[in-house]
């Protein structure tokens, strides 16, 4: 069944059919939020709610984007709201100079779990701003004008953040680029 | 290494460059080893990037989500029942009232007077009238 099907039938009252939709995305969502957030039980969390409003927004979904594409700004903008709302907690329960102790245990935690997760933990420290233009483009694969769009920023925007992104990122695993090297 | 060059070979991934950039770009990269090591840990790291796709949440994550869902799926099917009560009510209390003048306006033309008995068009008796008890009990 193609998701437009998929939609028709939810439409019509039969909420099962929901289940084919949330099996086909779950992959796309999980690597959105968990590239976005980390692997954390908030992440799960945030892609539970990403198909929960992206439900509720059937009725008046004209299909002028794609599912994977919908789900995707859904998953994105949550995902930058978690960040603010961590932020914001850190800022009342944690003075700056130990926020900034924990930031750089964090970043320098000795990696135990293999190259992915050190790339994951390297993406996380990035701006939110670059995290996002990087994880749509590079990980999720969507070409720079879908990412310009679901961002809802200028293209050469989206190149520059891009270039930024990749260059910080890029310094921050240069030991995995030694390791793979040699 | 130029920053111009670097954004140049930087933004060849992500975007068709002209002509022009084409050839500046490939005679920097015959020029610079330095520029060239840059391009190969790009493509390496954009490759690495490309493994970081997750294959899913929990296992359980797919039932999570559809349980919520059969909520909201039920949550509308009550709200849509009271929708309905609420909007067919409207258009039964207003037939109603209507009725109801049409039949109390119709009972004062008959009767000619204007009092409740009349508007409802209950016949003016008294108990007497109604129960005689010589005339019930002589019947028995």
């Amino acid at each position: 069944m193609i998701d437009e099907q998929i939609l028709q039938e939810i439409k019509k009252g039969n909420s099962l059919a929901y289940r084919e939709l949330v099996m086909r995305y779950e992959s796309q969502i999980a690597s959105t939020v968990i590239n976005m957030l980390g692997k954390s039980p908030e992440a799960e969390d945030i892609g539970q709610e990403v198909f929960i409003r992206f439900y509720k927004a059937i009725p008046g979904f004209r299909g002028e984007s794609s599912v994977g594409t919908y789900l995707t700004r859904i998953a994105i903008n949550l995902s930058l709201n978690e960040i603010k709302r961590r932020k914001r907690r850190k800022n009342i329960f944690v003075k700056k100079e130990l926020s900034e102790l924990i930031n750089y245990i964090d970043e320098n935690k000795p990696d135990v779990s293999g190259d992915k997760e050190m790339i994951n933990r390297a993406i996380q420290s990035l701006n939110p701003k670059f995290r996002s233009v990087l994880v749509l483009r590079l990980i999720d694969g969507y070409s720079t004008d879908e990412v310009a769009k679901i961002l809802k920023i200028p293209l050469g925007t989206v190149l520059s953040r891009l270039s930024r992104a990749q260059e910080k990122l890029k310094e921050k695993l240069t030991p995995l680029m030694e390791v793979s090297y040699g | 290494m130029d920053k111009m060059i670097k954004q140049l070979l930087y933004e060849s991934f992500d975007r068709e460059l002209n002509e022009r950039e084409k050839i500046i770009l490939d005679f920097a990269l015959i020029d610079s080893e330095k520029l060239q090591r840059e391009k190969e840990n790009l493509m390496l790291m954009r490759n690495k990037l490309n493994d970081q796709v997750e294959p899913g949440f929990s296992g359980s994550f797919v039932n999570k989500v559809m349980s919520q869902v059969q909520k909201l799926a039920k949550q509308e099917e009550n709200y849509e029942f009271f929708e309905n009560v609420y909007l067919l009510f409207r258009p039964v209390a207003i037939a109603a009232t209507v009725l109801i003048i049409a039949f109390v306006s119709l009972n004062f033309l008959k009767s000619e007077k204007i009092s409740l008995e009349d508007a409802i068009a209950v016949p003016d008796v008294t108990i007497s009238d109604a129960y005689d008890p010589i005339t019930d009990f002589s019947l028995e």
